[in-house]
């Protein structure tokens, strides 16, 4: 039986100035990353994992930025998710990713946590993934070999989640920041979720993004969470959008194939055949107010 | 609420404590620390049905932690609720048993210097498990014949043998049913569940203790029950209750899981006992979901009309599912028949009630004790009936409930007592004009994929369990009320407020009676070294039991007072008034007629000390003889989408008759809470067990239990609330209870209204999105074949 009154395991906290030093604290096995903690530490308690070691991201300059650089919005990982929320870059370009973030938590959530932990969590039902997903948004990862400074890499997220709480990242690897490319014109992004109440984790979330031509769907990228052991994209449907001509109930259409793109199970939160029946309708609204963002008319 | 004028009833004032309260300075269980203190953890089952075989205690005592095994406690059964008579209490408890009987069933215990050593230490302990088939469901547990979970248990002090994991049955008989039937023109019948809530209290359960020089203790636990629990402590303990000191601390709330002495109050003392020191224990949110649960139902509900409406006979079957342990499931079968017995009348009945064990968390008490359950099944029933019959259900119900001058069964069958006051009509009829109740729409014809539904439903709670002829339920305060020397007057009693302000109630009483400013009275602290036995507060008897019994021993002090102030005035005893001067803020007394011969109360009470005249001072015990039903009626919109499932509550209408209202402004604060509950009931709140693990599927995680939010309730303009004009002739000033009766008939308003969106009748809670969709979906494939507002079983989930 799990108890959350005290941490009873001991571990180390680091707090380093710089992103050298807490890249060469994490080598050691049993590091583990601290941001706002608003995982973590909940898990520590429940003794789901016992980290020996934490190094506290959150101050470190390198991390702590949300910038528009070379066509894409670029979120250092220490960037708290009620900092993005109210960016004004974010707010005016990605209205769909603020509506993801806004349902997370509360305030004070908000207040403490972060969207590099929001993805480094790897929960199935995470509300931040499917929008970034459909946004191709990539995750830049780090590390150091000791002394070589920091290494770098990137991957699109779709390829960074293994399974449920499990991800690419390495021991001493860390998400740097995301980054997103700003949208074209004549394009569009929404999301959709439903909960048992409002503060709650989702019972399924879906995002899906639409570049107009004219009155065709030029491209169409769906994607979804808690449907699947991690947030997964929706290729027959975006398959049977492309170069659609919009009307016709052709997002109703679309979206009843959605099935094919999910294996949703029965949890503590909902149940597959409920998860099943009211996908394709989270898809279908969401198309629809992505189709409408992008300008397109109906 | 009554029309008549007070000086400060029906006035709101800034409560006695509020201060403390908002400014952190109350001090709740959890924030109890003594020098030297020990902090104590509970060893809890992992398993939901086991023998301990071996335990191995070395680990933590190398970590220099104090442990406690069962063999370390008295193994006398008792049972930890006391608010029954002797007779009527079951005893299956043990303060640790080697016998774990669901998970998180406590087996041993250890205490430390600091909490987190506790932790360590208690993980350190080495267990080694015999292992017992464990029952989840009513059928699974009465089918076993053996591996029972108890296998013996006592009523009284007779030794009972187990059959079947049935702990214990009830029946209850009026009038002739066949009879009854057979004159019936229409019969509804319908199998109704009610989920197994948790009380969410925001405390969690616990409790410090020190071990005193001279062998007593002393006490602060969190608990409803100041003197059950002393009472408790002393037998089990072997101490003799002059050294045995409970202390009343604010709660951290209870809504019904400290009417019970908590088993976590019991290892406390039982280690801090062992250790010779003070110990702590609080209990983590995790163990507390392991701790106590609403007492979950399944009944079926037959009710028999003619074509008038009015009803003939009545029958019901319910079956409880009580968990690992027996908090007096006898007076829970017993109060089914009761609330189902007083909401309407009902010539001829059958009740049969059979509580189970299974290897679950214990269930007790919750706000509306039984109530919200049957009131769910009763009021869904007589809808469908109206509709049947085609009858206005606000008519029907009009027609048929308990009200004035009929006998009411306050708690079950042997309370009883006659009704002195009724607002059931204005409640009704207030309500349906203030919701638009004849404009709510036709359930066959919306299409859409919103529907708007609004429901009504009506009950009641019982005020306190008095009545003239004592039954199985104790009921009655202690009550000491002096005046000091400056005119001020302290109450001092061991009744509890658990934050619904029944302690400023009784203030208000106070001063009102003495026609003083209402902050010169003041509530002493109390312990039960210093108080008469209070049976605790719960029943919603805080405002017509307990602070009618500090009006009545206040009463006995103003006639001191007065004999005082009549040898100083000069002026017989029965011609002087009293009247609170607040510019000087100070009682007066004065002759009647004669307001300018007046003398201030600071003065009388120093004329009779300088004169050796004595304190104006009283106490005694106090029981009323009745029990008022406090009613309650709730109408209820809201909208139902149609393809998610979803149900948004959009307003609420909620009247209650309190009869006078004391404190406005707490008593819509339980309205507003008793809906908020109720609507989680309606819609949200249950805790499920796996059968593979034992555990609960929320692993004893807030992240999920979900309870709803202030933003998943409506604005607070769509919630309405009024009072009805009523005026309880053997209440204090006219006053009833209200706090359980805020929340008993939510449930059945909400799958009303739910019902008049989607032509749906839900007969199982909570009504989940799943369910809803999943019903709507096979209404749809049936191709409205079969009429649409058929009453339909929810499968489970
Ligand atoms: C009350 C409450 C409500 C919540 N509601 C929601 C909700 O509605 N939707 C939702 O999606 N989530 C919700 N969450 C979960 C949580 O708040 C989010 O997932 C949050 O974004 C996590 O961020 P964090 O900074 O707190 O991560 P942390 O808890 O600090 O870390 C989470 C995990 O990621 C790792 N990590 C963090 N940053 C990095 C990094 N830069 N590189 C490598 N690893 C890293 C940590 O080691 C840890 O394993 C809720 C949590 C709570 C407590």
């Amino acid at each position: 039986m799990s108890s959350t009154r005290v941490i009873s395991v001991d571990f180390e906290c680091r707090i380093p100035r710089k992103l050298e030093e807490a890249l060469e604290a994490l080598n050691e096995e049993g590091s583990q990353v601290l941001a706002g903690g608003t995982d973590l530490l909940n898990n520590i308690k429940i003794n789901a994992v016992k980290p020996s070691r934490l190094v506290y991201v959150l101050g470190i300059p390198e991390l702590e930025f949300i910038s528009v650089e070379g066509g894409r919005l670029i979120v250092g990982a220490a960037a708290l998710l009620s900092d993005i929320e109210h960016n004004r870059q974010v707010v005016s370009r990605f209205p769909a990713l603020v509506e993801a973030i806004n349902v997370i938590g509360g305030t004070q959530i908000r207040n403490m946590a972060t969207l590099a932990g929001n993805l480094c969590n790897a929960s199935p039902g995470a509300d931040t993934p499917p929008i970034l997903f459909v946004l191709d948004a990539e995750v830049e990862i780090c590390w150091t070999n000791g002394g070589t400074g920091a290494q770098r890499s990137r991957l699109p997220v779709g390829g960074f989640f293994t399974g449920p709480k499990k991800t690419v990242l390495k021991q001493g690897q860390i998400v740097h920041s995301v980054s997103i490319p700003l949208p074209p014109e004549h394009s569009g992004a929404a999301f959709r979720r439903l909960a048992r109440v409002s503060l709650d984790i989702a019972k399924i979330n879906c995002a899906a993004y639409i570049e107009r031509d004219g009155d065709t769907v030029h491209e169409a990228r769906i994607a979804l969470g808690s449907v699947a052991p991690t947030p997964v994209r929706a290729p027959t449907i975006e398959k049977a959008l492309d170069g659609r001509r919009y009307g016709g109930g052709l997002f109703q259409e679309a979206a009843e194939l959605v099935e094919e793109d999910i294996a949703p199970i029965d949890d503590v939160r909902s149940t597959a055949e409920y998860r099943r029946q009211i996908a394709s309708l989270l898809v279908r609204e969401a198309l629809q107010e992505a189709w409408r963002r992008s300008g397109g008319k109906g | 609420m009554s029309d008549k004028t007070y000086y400060f009833l029906g006035k709101d004032f800034p409560r006695k404590e509020g201060r403390a309260r908002v400014t952190g300075r109350e001090v709740y269980p959890s924030d109890v620390v003594l020098p030297g203190m020990l902090y104590g953890k509970i060893l809890r089952s992992p398993r939901p049905h086991a023998r301990i075989k071996s335990i191995d205690f070395s680990g933590a005592q190398k970590l220099g932690a104090v442990v406690l095994a069962p063999n370390d406690t008295p193994q006398e059964f008792f049972n930890v609720r006391q608010v029954s008579v002797p007779r009527s209490t079951y005893k299956d408890w043990r303060i640790l048993s080697d016998h774990v009987r669901q998970v998180g069933d406590p087996y041993a215990a250890v205490a430390a210097e600091t909490e987190e050593l506790a932790e360590q230490a208690a993980e350190a302990v080495q267990v080694e498990w015999e292992l017992l088939p464990a029952y989840f469901s009513i059928e699974e547990a009465m089918a076993a014949e053996d591996n029972l979970i108890h296998d013996k248990v006592y009523l009284q002090d007779k030794e009972i043998p187990i059959q079947n994991n049935i702990a214990c049955t009830r029946e209850v008989t009026e009038g002739d049913v066949d009879k009854g039937f057979a004159e019936a023109e229409v019969i509804v019948e319908n199998e109704f569940v009610t989920p197994r809530v948790y009380h969410c209290q925001v405390e969690p359960r616990g409790c410090t203790c020190r071990p005193e020089p001279d062998g007593g203790i002393t006490v602060w636990p969190s608990t409803q029950a100041l003197h059950n629990t002393r009472i408790l402590l002393g037998q089990l303990f072997d101490i003799p209750l002059n050294k045995v000191n409970v202390i009343r601390i604010t709660g951290g709330g209870h809504f019904g899981s400290g009417i019970h002495t908590n088993p976590v109050i019991l290892i406390t003392v039982a280690l801090a006992l062992k250790a010779g020191k003070p110990v702590k224990i609080l209990q983590s949110r995790e163990e507390d979901l392991y701790d106590h649960c609403r007492y979950p139902t399944r009944y079926t509900l037959k009710i028999g009309a003619k074509k008038d409406g009015t009803l003939t006979a009545g029958q019901m079957k319910a079956w409880v599912d009580i968990g690992s342990h027996h908090v007096q499931a006898l007076a829970f079968l017993g109060v089914l028949a009761g609330w189902w017995h007083s909401l309407y009348r009902l010539p001829n009945m059958r009740y049969q009630g059979v509580a189970v064990y299974t290897n679950k968390a214990p269930t007790c008490a919750m706000q509306g004790y039984g109530a919200p359950q049957v009131t769910f099944g009763v009021e869904t029933t007589m809808t469908i009936l109206a509709e049947k019959l085609n009858l206005d259900p606000i008519e029907l119900r009009a027609n048929n409930y308990v009200g004035l001058g009929e006998i009411f069964w306050g708690q079950g069958p042997t309370i009883r007592s006659l009704i002195h006051s009724d607002g059931v009509k204005e409640l009704l009829y207030t309500g349906a004009e203030k919701i638009g109740w004849d404009k709510r729409p036709d359930p066959k014809a919306q299409s859409g994929r919103l529907r708007r539904g609004i429901g009504v439903a009506r009950g009641f709670h019982t005020s306190g369990t008095g009545a003239p002829v004592p039954g199985e339920v104790k009921d009655f305060t202690t009550v000491q009320v002096k005046v000091n020397e400056d005119g001020s007057i302290d109450i001092l009693t061991a009744l509890m407020d658990h934050g619904g302000g029944t302690l400023d109630a009784a203030a208000k009483l106070v001063a009102e009676e003495f026609g003083v400013p209402f902050d010169k009275v003041g509530i002493s602290p109390a312990d039960t070294r210093s108080t008469g036995y209070d049976v605790c507060t719960h029943a919603t008897r805080g405002v017509y039991c307990g602070a009618g019994a500090v009006l009545d021993v206040a009463q006995d002090t103003k006639k001191i007072l007065l004999d005082y102030a009549s040898r100083i005035l000069n002026a017989p005893a029965d011609s002087l008034k009293t009247r609170p001067d607040e510019a000087e803020n100070e009682g007066i007394i004065y002759v009647e007629g004669m307001p300018e011969k007046n003398i201030t109360i600071r003065e009388v009470a120093q004329t009779a000390m300088n004169n050796d005249w004595g304190t104006a001072i009283s106490a005694r015990s106090v029981r009323k003889v009745n029990c008022p039903p406090a009613y309650t009626t709730f109408f209820v919109e809201v909208e139902v989408d149609m393809e998610t499932g979803m149900v948004r509550i959009l307003r609420v209408v909620a009247g209650s008759d309190a009869g006078t209202v004391i404190n406005p402004a707490l008593a819509k604060g339980q309205l507003e809470g008793g809906f908020y509950r109720g609507a989680g009931m309606a819609l949200l709140e249950d805790t499920d067990y796996d059968p593979k693990t034992g555990q609960l599927t929320n692993r004893g995680l807030l992240t999920d239990y979900k309870m709803l939010g202030a933003v998943d309730l409506p604005d607070p303009e769509k919630f309405e609330i009024f009072f009805a004009h009523t005026y309880e002739p053997t209440g204090p000033m006219g006053a009833k209870g209200i706090g359980e009766a805020a929340l008993n008939p939510v449930p059945a308003a909400v799958a009303a209204a739910i019902h008049n969106a989607t032509g749906i009748w839900f007969t199982k809670l909570p009504i989940l999105p799943e369910d809803i969709l999943r019903a709507v979906r096979e209404e749809r494939k049936r191709d409205g074949k079969k009429a649409p507002g058929k009453p339909q079983a929810v499968p489970e989930r």
